[in-house]
């Protein structure tokens, strides 16, 4: 309901409701009031009219009375003309009668004064009630009748003549006046006369009709039954009269005046009750007409007020409602409306208040809209401005971390380098660190560097074949060692559905997912993480031979709040920033790694709740290289087209490891390869200088020079720049593969090596100039001969003997061979790894770790290699109080796998038949690491003992020294114990020691430490 | 629009209440009102008002007149004062004043004639003169009436009185009868008693006209008609002197119209009207004035008063001027009409 109703309503309301209790309250009393006195009117009217009857008749009698003592009448002999002279001088004189006569005692009339009926009786119809005898012997006597001779109604006053002379009455002399004289009594002025409905009856004591106002022509003639009338009168208050048939009556009696008691008159008067109270009907009707109009009128008013005041409410009300419809347009139009129009000189009531308020706040709202659209604009121009510093920043960022890199580069490098001269501890412990921070700011800056790439559009993606198991066993690889110390499990499963070869970038994958995997562990302090990719179903539009892949990394940290979720993928930002202080990074992982499966087409996202732990998933929609996986299928089966394309060609193998040395040997040529061994970097970049290589193959840890430098060393020759070197990574640290490709690497295979991958990488990046001639039909044979070696031979508990074989072509007597050549060198590797922890020889600990699990790879003892990368992680990772446990581990496997090789029959000649090849590594092959080591044991315990003999040992260890890389150190340390400096002899050994990978006696070490 | 309104709704409720308070009575009528109403009888006096009617003088002067026929002076009082009529011409000055003491209030506008001979007292023969009235009974009609002054005042002349005469009340159309019966020796009578009274020997002792403004025949009119209504009754009392006119100049024409309207002959209506004195305009102008003329209604009122006060028919001396209305003689006076 409109307000403007309600108020009306209201209004009316009251209004009504007041006008109308006043009416009824003045309609009660004043009716009441006024219908009392308009009875008390008519009851005084029939009281005064009576009275004046009274009076009247008092008046009349007192005429007669005194006419009768005229002496004339009593005269002896009156002369009737005389008579009838003074009886017209008597009418003249009075003016109240109409006649006046004289009658004698028998009743004749004698003389009057109109002449009339002189001589003729009077009439009887007067003597009705009394008779002419009364009359004569009565007082004054008053009688009303119908006059024959007059014609008229008339009263007679009748008194005696008593003469003093006479015995009896004489005659008798009457008055006559005309009845109708009456009525000016009754029809007096005023209020009463006015009265239509007004019934006057005045009756003598007969009930004979005298006066009536309503019934003349009945008078004298009928008698009113007036006594039931007295009867209804009885008890009721005399001055309210009494109701019947509708009617009021009202009643007075003839009292008398004085002397005169009167005839027994009465008069009757009544009246239409809605008559008499006409007056209160009639303000009755004027109140209820009052009323109303006074409600009209407020009504009136409050209209024309509630208009008034209603109407600039409505006005609010409208545009209101426009600010809410229009917004910003309506404020900016009422406010201009508002300003332009002239104030309202209204009073000062709440509604102006309110209307100026709101204009206020209209004016205010245009103020504060025009400041926010300018400041909108400013923030627009901010934004765009942002825009173009935060191009400049990535760019900048990305130009900064490539210029960044080259002298990291060259910092890592000439550290690495630096770290290979002989050193004092201090100084290498420095660079030690030196290096692993180098490494980290690479890393970071590495992240920095994507991030800016794609913050400027700039990452461009690789097309790669590549299988899903790879990447997973890849993860494995890099985080099993790191789950293993924080005694999480590590749970990858792929299902069986995703085992297609994919395209795609398979590195930026690997990246993806170790930063989900990383974060994973990095927050979670027991339970599991868990990685799973499903194949799921494709939504629509997506390409047919897509693979549609979902990846979770689940695990059962301390999980996030929302509001964590949510900042969760900002740049630089991690859950919250005592998180950072707590688990350290940049923050930028994640926010990389949406943007990269963003890149690839794909979703990321987080469900995680506080210590429910978190599940990242991302999606990725790959395509599936059916063609491809027939082709490897066919190359897995099939040499004849690596030897076609690649047999032949020079390769240069850098391996420490002798049974590596010989796996890969055997491997590689296999396939027609001509193959020479380096045993570290150093070798490897004077056999290169030396001859001739389609390629090389790099392994990255070893000692001398590792495989980074070397690259780095030969890259830096001219003639080596096209030079196809592909590393063998074991993937012991993240990054390994960024770091082989940053220095130059031309592509890498993991370890232990897939034949497959490695013919494959080698197949395309070797172009052989000029090719040694093979016999490709032995080597042909040599394959089949080996299949069925594979198929038909037995197993050895602990070996995956299938994969070792393919490793070595099939040749089960070589890989016999080489497995005893293990248990003869490492059967005490264990005990080695333990004892360098033990006292403290971290890196020749993980070194000796690290070889093992190498060979163990190759050699498919797939527990061992296992147990070996879980030590050497934990022991890269420092993680000291899990070596003891993993050693132990390392050890069972190791002791398993030595005595499944000690069941195995011992090696035959065939074995050095089928390594012929093996003169051409004569050069590295030589060097006898066993006796170098005892030899190097025993100068250490020599020196230790500042024997003089030790300059003897020295000089006799120097070829194999110098043989190992160690020139400089055995020099410096020959010319220390020439001048019996045996505490630098000690450094110096020590730092050779370090360098070859060999433990040295515990009292000679102790002794290093002390001396620091 | 809508203030508009509730403007006028305002002033309605204003208005009535303006009505209702400040004017309660009767508004005039704001439509034409219905013809006047007159009551007339056959007195030739009177016989001028069918002229006019006839002559459509009423329709010239703008005014709608019904009349009413009556059979004489009592009847057309009965109807003026059961007001069913607005006026009545004819009626006699003293019966005027009577009525009006009885509380019917009426007004004079016109004079219409004076009894000449209309009006007579005849006697059986050997009465020569009104002086040999004394002794005899003489009658007259009622009590108090034009009649019952009439013969005072005639016998007064010749020093008579109610004491010296006899008097019986007879209405004029029996007084033939009454006098042949012995019951009177002489009677107010008029036409056509008056004639037949003569021609059975009876002698006329007095006319009317020895006594001039003794019998005046007037029009007169409810106070109301003539506040109400005072065109109309201008129109009326101008078209009334206007028929006098036309009678004036053409009366043949005009007492053939006027027989016949009365039921009688031209011959007839001509000696009746030779009975009466037509008052013209300047009469009228007298009637209507204080000079010192027996037709000056002041005059013949203050006898008729004098006569009625000491019968007790009148309480107090009335105001003749509430009795008489003279604008309407006036304002053709002031025209110069007819």
């Amino acid at each position: 309901m409109k307000f403007v109703l309600k108020q009306m309503l209201l209004s009316a309301g009251l209004v009504t409701a007041t006008g109308l209790s006043i009416a009824l309250l003045v309609y009660g009393l004043l009716v009441t009031h006024m219908e009392n006195e308009a009875k008390e009117k008519l009851q005084e009217y029939a009281i005064a009219t009576m009275q004046g009857v009274d009076a009247l008749l008092f008046e009349r009698l007192g005429d007669v009375r005194v006419l009768a003592t005229d002496p004339l009448f009593c005269a002896a002999s009156p002369s009737h003309t005389e008579i009838a002279d003074r009886l017209i001088t008597y009418r003249n004189t009075y003016g109240m009668y109409v006649d006046i006569s004289y009658y004698d005692a028998e009743r004749v009339r004698l003389a009057s004064s109109t002449g009339l009926g002189i001589g003729k009786p009077f009439e009887s119809a007067f003597l009705a009630h009394t008779d002419w005898n009364r009359l004569l012997h009565a007082s004054a006597t008053l009688l009303a009748g119908h006059a024959m001779d007059l014609g008229k109604n008339v009263l007679v006053f009748s008194h005696p003549l008593r003469c003093a002379t006479d015995h009896a009455p004489r005659g008798l002399l009457m008055t006559r006046m005309d009845l109708e004289q009456l009525y000016r009594l009754f029809l007096g002025e005023g209020h009463v006369g006015q009265l239509s409905s007004l019934q006057i009856d005045l009756v003598d004591a007969t009930g004979l009709l005298l006066y009536s106002n309503h019934r003349r022509k009945n008078i004298l003639k009928q008698r009113l039954e007036v006594q039931q009338h007295r009867l209804a009168l009885q008890g009721q208050p005399e001055r309210h009269g009494f109701e019947k048939d509708g009617r009021f009556f009202f009643h007075a009696d003839q009292k008398g005046v004085l002397g005169y008691k009167g005839d027994g008159w009465s008069l009757w008067i009544s009246i239409d009750q809605q008559d008499a109270l006409a007056d209160a009907v009639r303000l009755r009707n004027q109140v209820v007409i009052l009323s109303l109009l006074a409600i009209g009128v407020a009504l009136l008013i409050s209209i024309l007020f509630s208009r008034r005041f209603t109407q600039p409410m409505e006005k609010l009300v409208r545009e209101i409602e426009s600010i809410r419809t229009d917004g910003v347009a309506a404020i900016a139009m009422i406010s201009q409306a508002r300003l332009d129009q002239q104030p309202l000189s209204r009073g000062r009531d709440e509604l102006a208040i309110l209307e100026e308020s709101f204009d206020r706040m209209v004016v205010a709202l245009h103020a504060a809209d025009s400041a926010r659209k300018r400041t909108e604009q400013a923030l627009v121009r901010a934004k765009e401005e942002a825009d173009v510093a935060n191009q400049a920043k990535s760019d900048f960022l990305s130009n900064m971390s490539h210029e960044i890199r080259t002298p990291m580069n060259a910092v890592i490098g000439l550290t690495d380098l630096a770290l290979q001269t002989p050193l004092a501890a201090k100084t290498r412990d420095y660079l030690v660190k030196i290096s692993i921070a180098s490494h980290t700011l690479l890393r970071i800056i590495n992240d920095i560097l994507d991030f800016s790439k794609i913050e400027a559009g700039k990452l461009e993606m690789e097309t790669v074949d590549f299988l899903l198991q790879d990447v997973f066993d890849h993860q494995s690889d890099l985080f099993r060692s790191q789950a293993w110390d924080k005694r999480i499990e590590l749970v990858l499963q792929i299902s069986e559905e995703c085992r297609h070869l994919l395209t795609g970038d398979a590195l930026r994958l690997e990246q993806v997912l170790m930063n989900l995997i990383g974060n994973a562990i990095k927050f979670t302090d027991e339970g599991f993480v868990c990685v799973k990719v499903r194949q799921i179903e494709a939504t629509p539009g997506q390409p047919d031979h897509h693979v549609h892949l979902e990846f979770s990394v689940q695990d059962s940290g301390i999980g996030m709040t929302e509001e964590q979720v949510a900042k969760l993928f900002h740049s630089f930002v991690q859950a919250d920033s005592s998180t950072t202080r707590k688990y350290g990074g940049t923050g930028l992982g994640l926010a990389i790694s949406k943007r990269l499966v963003e890149r690839m087409g794909g979703v990321l996202w987080v469900e995680s709740a506080p210590s429910q732990g978190s599940t990242f998933r991302f999606t990725l929609s790959l395509p599936r290289q059916l063609d491809r996986e027939k082709d490897d299928k066919r190359k897995q089966t099939d040499y004849t087209e690596v030897i076609e394309r690649i047999g032949g060609a020079r390769l240069l193998l850098v391996e420490d490891t002798p049974i590596n040395q010989q796996v890969a040997k055997e491997l590689l040529e296999g396939v027609g390869l001509i193959v020479d061994i380096a045993n570290h970097g150093a070798d490897a970049v004077r056999m290169a200088d030396a001859g001739r290589y389609d390629a090389v193959l790099m392994d990255i840890q070893m000692p001398v020079m590792d495989g980074y430098e070397a690259t780095r060393t030969l890259r830096a020759d001219p003639r080596f720049k096209q030079l196809p070197i592909i590393a063998m990574t074991a993937h012991a640290m993240a990054g390994d593969r960024e770091k082989s490709m940053a220095v130059g690497m031309n592509d890498h295979v993991g370890k232990p090596i897939d034949p497959h991958r490695l013919f494959a990488l080698l197949m395309t990046h070797i172009k052989p100039a000029a090719r040694v001639p093979l016999d490709r039909e032995g080597l042909r044979q040599k394959h089949a001969s080996a299949l069925e070696e594979r198929r038909a031979g037995e197993e050895i508990p602990g070996i995956d003997l299938q994969a070792a074989l393919g490793r070595v072509m099939g040749n089960r007597t070589l890989l016999v061979k080489l497995l005893h050549d293990f248990h003869r060198d490492y059967a005490s590797v264990a005990e080695d790894v333990r004892q360098a922890l033990a006292r403290g020889e971290v890196e020749r600990g993980r070194r000796r770790v690290h070889q093992v699990k190498g060979i163990a790879g190759n050699m498919g003892a797939l527990a061992l290699h296992e147990a070996a990368h879980a030590l050497e992680q934990a022991i890269q990772h420092q993680h000291a109080g899990d070596w003891p446990a993993l050693t132990r581990r390392f050890d069972a496997a190791l002791q398993a796998l030595l005595a499944s090789i000690a069941a195995l029959p011992p090696p035959v000649d065939r074995v050095e038949e089928g390594s012929a090849p093996d003169t051409s590594a004569d050069r590295s092959g030589s060097l006898d690491w066993g006796k170098l080591r005892a030899d190097l044991v025993a100068l250490a315990e020599q020196v230790a003992l500042s024997k003089y003999e030790a300059m003897d040992a020295c000089a006799a260890l120097r070829p194999l020294l110098q043989q190992a890389g160690c020139t400089g150190e055995v020099e410096r340390l020959h010319d220390q114990l020439g001048r019996f400096q045996f505490k630098d002899a000690r450094t110096s050994l020590g730092e050779i020691a370090e360098k070859l990978d060999i433990s040295l006696p515990t009292q000679s070490y102790k002794q290093d430490t002390t001396k620091e | 629009m809508k203030k508009r309104l509730a403007f006028l709704v305002l002033m309605v409720c204003a208005g009535f209440l303006l009505r209702l308070f400040v004017w309660p009575g009767t508004p005039p009528p704001l439509l034409p009102s219905a013809p006047l109403q007159i009551a007339i009888d056959a007195w030739p006096g009177s016989a001028h008002l069918f002229l006019a009617e006839k002559k459509g003088l009423f329709a010239k002067n703008g005014v709608a007149v019904q009349l009413t026929r009556t059979k004489g002076p009592a009847e057309n009082q009965a109807a003026f004062k059961r007001g069913e009529v607005d006026g009545v011409i004819g009626g006699v000055w003293s019966d005027l004043i009577l009525m009006q003491a009885e509380g019917y209030a009426a007004k004079v506008v016109y004079v219409s004639d004076y009894s000449q001979s209309g009006d007579v007292i005849v006697a059986r023969s050997g009465l020569t003169s009104l002086a040999d009235l004394k002794g005899h009974t003489v009658s007259f009609e009622t009590l108090s009436s034009f009649s019952h002054i009439f013969v005072l005042k005639a016998l007064e002349s010749h020093g008579l009185n109610e004491a010296t005469v006899r008097f019986e009340r007879v209405q004029a159309p029996d007084v033939l009868k009454a006098l042949e019966e012995g019951r009177i020796d002489a009677g107010h009578t008029w036409q056509p008693t008056t004639s037949q009274a003569l021609a059975k020997g009876y002698t006329i002792l007095a006319k009317a006209g020895d006594f001039p403004g003794i019998i005046t025949d007037l029009l007169y009119l409810h106070p109301k008609t003539i506040v109400e209504r005072p065109q109309e009754v201008q129109a009326l009392v101008r078209s009334l002197l206007e028929a006098k006119q036309y009678l004036a100049d053409h009366r043949e024409e005009s007492l053939g119209i006027m027989a016949k309207e009365m039921s009688m002959s031209s011959d007839e209506l001509n000696r009746g009207l030779e009975e009466i004195k037509q008052a013209s305009l300047s009469d009228n102008l007298t009637a209507f004035s204080r000079a010192d003329s027996p037709y000056s209604l002041y005059k013949s009122g203050a006898f008729i008063v004098q006569f009625l006060l000491r019968r007790g028919e009148l309480r107090e001396d009335p105001n003749l001027d509430l009795l008489l209305d003279d604008r309407f003689i006036q304002a053709i006076r002031k025209g110069k009409q007819p």
